[in-house]
């Protein structure tokens, strides 16, 4: 309850001397509550995640981000015994609505894991999966077309262009993120989540992520669990600090940084805790 | 204190400790000798057992035939009517040409035994096939009676006493006649493969049991592949924990450990009893197998789930795949060749399989291989286990090459199996 | 005609797949991304939707067809046939009338039969077409239901899935159906079988000689039907199964686990899993051809009377049988034990013999017990080495050099060639089959709860 309080007062809306340029929400979670079986890992979060923005999602392990994050897209309905409260909307529709088709969801609300994860398959059919799963293509120029931009947009195409026919697993760890980005953003999502995309990578790879992020956020709206506060810091807009399963700040991203409101944030930056 | 750790040191080195250690080593080096002593008797009885099968069975590899030249008179077969000619005459006159007159009629009967019991109908179908040799002559390599084909081959010794043998001295000296005109000859034994069984060991093949086990074998796996992969997905991927599945489970486990005969007994008294399917058919031998490799498929297809990685998962899931096309799409795919090995062993199983097909009839004697699953057939192991039992000599040799081609089948399909682990198998 | 219905069904439903994915096309160019489902699950709702209904329509008629034409044909009969015959006369009647439809007369039919076989006929027909007309009805029916159903936002995929999953779980039942088809069955026959003899005389009776009960003046209850001797053989012969692969199988484990270098492992191995793979008609052959001779002679060597087909042959190849059996759950029993157990006994000074036979055997023993318990049932349950091998007479004794015989093997002599399903000769080995099913069951039962336990324990 205390926790609520605190979030309530950090929020954007009621610190005036942040300008909000915010160009509308995409996505919004109200009061989300997470259970694993009898264990509550999530106590009610509010968090709206805004439209061609970067929203960081930081805090130490454990402390519910991830699981947030997983809410997005439904990803938690995979697991065994977990049960989500509260409600989540995407453009306003409830995407825990029983009328709405999960599968639909996850085509506009994509996801890129921790792990590059490429499925064991050709580089051109790990990025024409999604387009093909959904009927979005009608014919092999138009998957050939979306292919081809999807690696580009993802910064791929040049290296990959001459072995499409490879299997994405022969990749490096950065090239197979980038593949995983690809293979994300072939359906045209609204939102990108990215559950810590770098921490398998080495720093170049991570880099080249970060920059590509960057750009990405021109088109796509983007939520990014990050254990990096650095990362935090130089790719999102937006930063949201979770702790023990609760939502304890959330700002424009420099203000979270530079001079955050919450003591446990403070305590956090400073590398007290986490 | 520096006294007790002398005399710790002392008790290591003095003579009692010494041979304490002795013996302690000795008793090391005697659990060494259990073992190998152990796992050589386990080796050299596989080795016996292979050894006594490729030496009775190799001579079934090969089949004594005499050359004949069989004069096809229009006395004996009417050009008009040739299936119906005098054929038993026929072959008469053919040795004939060659040996000296018979004497008496047992002598002829004697005589007649040289060549297989069968030689009219194959003269018969030759002329039938051919009728322009009517009026002139025909010659034919014929397998010799499973007699000649022993003496032949030397298991029936000539030192042996003449009243202990069966064959005569007479007809030892026709048949070394004949062999002296050249007209003897073992080429291999192709019968062997494209005969179906029959009363005479020297024609006895085993193009019904194969076709039979290979029908069988084509009913179960189209049975027990798609239900088994099925039911592993299912159990695997989609089904709740609960007591209903732990059940599921259970049963599963236990099947797989119920006596293959009891199986027979189900085929028996639900297939054919209830559903009136006809007894001895292919179909009802593919379908108690099948229910037989079912749990070995799903155990090992559950197995071959297993082993994709979660991450995969979650990617195709992350794509907005739905549940069932992670599986077909992504998993089901990563997992076959896991599936198929297994799969593939536990056919080789059902291959070897033989009491519950006993039971459902399928040691019937059949003279012709199967046309269809519903016809009445013979299996591979049946088939041996008809041979094993009859009582000719020329029987022996044929079932252990039966059981040479069915160790051969299993070799092949074992060595695919270990071909698809090696090759196709993803490490993750 | 009902291949062709199959193959009609076959085609309808691929017809519907093509209709039911062109309605999906039309939908994806009208209605372009909001279209829920590809026009491939359209196709598939559709076809599903025609042939899975007809197909298990059409099964069914088959399944039932016969009975119901056959009570409706005896009905028809006039009274003076049908008059007190029993079941087994009914059947009689019932297959001569279909031997005089299907033309196979050996002897002038009485009218009644001829008239019956006619109506038959003529029964048979109008069932045939009306299956076929049925058939089709429903497949249409279902095609214009299902194709009007289809919309853009038309769940076609979920619906195909739900169909996916009712099958799937289907599918996992059948290992379900299995173990109740044979309990049912095991069970109804042997009830069948215990009113005709006494449980206590089959459970505790000396003398088993069911052949002499064919006979229709010796009814059984005379103590032809007392199983102990087959009970007893049965134990013989797994005893001396036991006796030599437990030994064998075990040292065999020993062995690779604690002495034999990777090399030696790698060829040991393969070697025990072919010694598994050679099907079981292959050792009875063995038995027969080599074992039993060498014990006959070795036995006249040394004056001992010996039966050709003596329980130690039987016993003994079927020992070797079971040794890779043995040596592989030993194997994975004695590796499950942590190495840290095996370290630690080691760093004591302990002799790899020492950690072997007080550390790790009795760590692994629950595992071991569990693996030669499977063994054991595998034993008991084994047919085709005693059917080869092993004594057809139930005698009372236990001297491994004379013929005994087993359940298994009084099941496949009672159940080969000719079987009714009315006399007890035939019903007994299915009351032997139901004591070997529990026994068995029984026995697995308590070595994979052996084996799970502990293997929980370990992990």
């Amino acid at each position: 309850m205390n926790a609520m309080t605190e979030s309530k007062g950090s929020t954007l809306v009621e610190n005036p001397s942040v300008p909000t340029v915010s160009a509308g929400v995409a996505m919004k979670g109200d009061t989300v509550k997470v259970f694993y079986g009898a264990k509550e890992a999530l106590h009610g979060v509010s968090l709206e995640i805004e439209r061609n923005r970067v929203t960081s999602l930081i805090g130490p392990s454990g402390c519910g981000k991830s699981t947030f994050l997983r809410c997005l897209n439904r990803m938690n309905d995979t697991i065994e015994g977990c049960r989500v409260e509260g409600r989540i909307t995407l453009d306003d529709d409830d995407i825990y609505d029983p009328s709405l088709d999960v599968v639909e969801l996850r085509a506009r609300v994509g996801m890129v894991f921790q792990k590059p994860n490429p499925f064991p398959k050709s580089i051109y059919e790990n990025v024409a999966y999604g387009p093909k799963i959904h009927g979005m293509v009608h014919s092999k120029s138009e998957l050939d077309e979306v292919v081809v931009s999807s690696l580009r947009r993802a910064g791929l195409f040049e290296e990959v262009k001459d072995r499409l026919n490879e299997p994405g697993t022969g990749l490096s760890g950065g090239q197979q993120q980038r593949l995983c980005i690809a293979r994300a953003i072939a359906t045209q999502p609204e939102v990108l989540l990215m559950d810590e995309p770098c921490s398998a990578l080495d720093p170049i790879a991570t880099a080249v992520i970060e920059e590509l992020i960057d750009e990405l956020r021109e088109n796509f709206t983007i939520v990014i669990v990050t254990h990096s506060m650095q990362q935090a810091a130089r790719v999102s807009q937006k930063t949201a600090f979770f702790h023990l399963g609760n939502l304890i700040e959330e700002g424009p991203t420099e203000q979270i940084f530079t001079n955050p409101v919450n003591k446990q944030t403070q305590d956090y930056i400073m590398g007290r805790i986490g | 204190m520096s006294e007790a750790v002398q005399s710790i040191s002392a008790s290591i080195t003095s003579d009692e400790a010494q041979a304490r250690r002795r013996r302690r080593n000795a008793a090391d080096t005697r659990l060494r000798l259990y073992g190998i002593g152990a796992i050589s008797i386990a080796i050299g009885l596989l080795g016996i057992l292979i050894l006594t099968l490729a030496i009775g069975g190799y001579q079934a590899f090969v089949q004594t035939h005499i050359r004949i030249q069989f004069p096809i008179s229009t006395e004996n077969v009417d050009p008009e009517n040739p299936s119906e000619g005098n054929y038993r005459n026929v072959v008469r006159e053919g040795l004939a040409a060659l040996l000296p007159p018979a004497e008496s009629p047992a002598q002829q009967r004697a005589m007649d035994q040289i060549l297989t019991n069968n030689t009219q109908f194959i003269v018969r179908n030759a002329v039938v096939a051919n009728p322009s040799v009517i009026g002139g002559a025909l010659t034919l390599e014929v397998p010799a009676s499973d007699i000649f084909d022993q003496l032949n081959k030397g298991v029936v010794r000539r030192a042996t006493p003449e009243q202990n043998r069966r064959v005569t001295d007479q007809q030892i000296a026709w048949f070394d006649a004949l062999v002296e005109e050249g007209r003897v000859s073992t080429p291999f034994n192709w019968g062997l493969f494209f005969n179906a069984d029959s009363r005479f060991p020297e024609l006895a093949g085993l193009a019904g049991a194969i076709t039979g086990s290979f029908y069988a074998l084509l009913v179960c796996f189209l049975i027990s592949f798609p239900v088994g992969i099925a039911a592993a997905t299912y159990l695997e991927e989609f089904a709740p924990k609960n007591r209903w599945t732990d059940l599921i489970e259970v049963n599963i486990n236990n099947l797989a450990a119920v006596p293959s005969i009891v199986f027979g007994l189900l085929g028996l008294a639900v297939f054919i009893q209830i559903f009136g399917l006809p007894r001895s058919a292919p179909l009802v031998g593919g379908m108690v197998l099948a229910l037989m490799t079912l749990p070995t498929i799903i155990i090992v297809t559950r197995n071959a789930l297993k082993a994709v990685p979660p991450s995969i998962r979650e990617a195709a899931y992350g794509m907005g795949a739905s549940p069932q096309q992670v599986i077909l799409h992504h998993v089901l795919p990563l997992s076959l060749p896991g599936i198929l090995t297994g799969t593939i062993i536990g056919l080789a199983q059902a291959l070897g399989e033989t009491a519950p097909l006993l039971l459902i009839g399928m040691n019937a004697f059949i003279t012709s291989p199967p046309g269809g699953i519903m016809d009445a057939s013979t299996a591979l192991p049946t088939q041996i286990y008809i041979w094993a039992d009859s009582p000719e000599r020329g029987f022996v040799a044929r079932t252990s090459a039966g059981i040479l081609v069915l160790l051969g089948f299993l070799l092949i399909m074992n060595a695919i199996a270990v071909f698809l682990r090696q090759r196709l198998e993803r490490r993750w | 005609m009902v291949g062709y219905l199959f193959l009609a069904i076959v085609i309808f439903s691929i017809v519907a797949f093509f209709v039911g994915r062109a309605a999906g096309n039309r939908f994806v160019t009208t209605e372009g991304v909001t279209t829920h489902s590809l026009p491939g699950y359209h196709g598939a709702f559709v076809a599903v939707w025609v042939g899975v209904p007809a197909f298990v329509l059409v099964l069914l008629w088959l399944l039932f067809q016969g009975s119901v034409i056959d009570g409706l044909l005896f009905q028809s009969l006039p009274a003076a046939v049908t008059e007190g015959v029993t079941s087994a006369q009914r059947s009689l009647i019932l297959s001569e009338i279909k031997n005089v439809a299907a033309g196979r007369i050996f002897a002038e039919p009485s009218p009644e039969i001829a008239a019956a076989a006619e109506t038959l006929n003529r029964w048979q027909a109008i069932a045939g077409w009306a299956m076929v007309v049925v058939a089709v009805a429903v497949m249409l029916l279902a095609l214009f239901v299902a194709r009007s159903r289809l919309s853009p936002r038309f769940r076609a995929r979920n619906g195909v899935e739900r169909f996916m999953m009712v099958l799937m779980v289907f599918c996992s039942v059948v290992a379900i159906l299995t173990t109740v088809g044979i309990i049912v069955s095991l069970l109804y026959e042997s009830f069948e079988f215990f009113l005709l003899v006494p449980p206590h005389e089959f459970f505790f009776g000396l003398r088993w000689e069911p052949q002499i009960a064919i006979r229709a003046d010796q009814v059984a209850g005379q103590g032809a039907f007392g199983a102990v001797p087959v009970f007893l053989g049965t134990l013989v012969i797994a005893t001396i199964a036991m006796a030599v692969a437990v030994p064998i199988g075990l040292f065999t484990a020993i062995y690779l686990v604690e002495y034999a270098s990777e090399r030696v492992r790698s060829t040991v191995k393969p070697i025990m899993e072919i010694l598994a793979g050679v099907p079981t008609v292959v050792y009875g052959f063995f038995a027969v051809l080599t074992v039993a001779p060498a014990i006959r002679n070795a036995g006249s060597l040394m004056g001992i009377a010996t039966s050709p087909n003596s329980a130690l042959a039987a016993g003994g190849v079927m020992g070797i049988m079971i040794i890779p059996f043995i040596s592989s759950l030993s194997d994975d029993a004695l590796r499950a034990v942590p190495r840290t157990m095996r370290d630690g006994s080691l760093a004591m000074g302990a002799t790899r013999a020492e950690t072997m036979t007080k550390v790790l055997l009795p760590s692994a023993l629950p595992g071991i017990m569990g693996g030669i318990l499977l063994a054991l049932s595998r034993a008991i349950g084994e047919t085709m080495i005693v059917v080869m091998a092993a004594g057809l007479i139930a005698s009372l004794n236990i001297n491994p050099l004379d013929s005994v015989t087993t359940v298994t093997v009084q099941i496949v002599t009672l159940l080969i060639g000719d079987t009714s399903f009315d006399n007890p000769k035939t019903l007994a080995a299915f009351a032997l089959g139901l004591v070997l099913f529990l026994v068995t069951l029984g026995l697995n039962v308590i070595a994979l709860t052996i084996v799970r336990k502990y293997r929980e324990q370990y992990d």
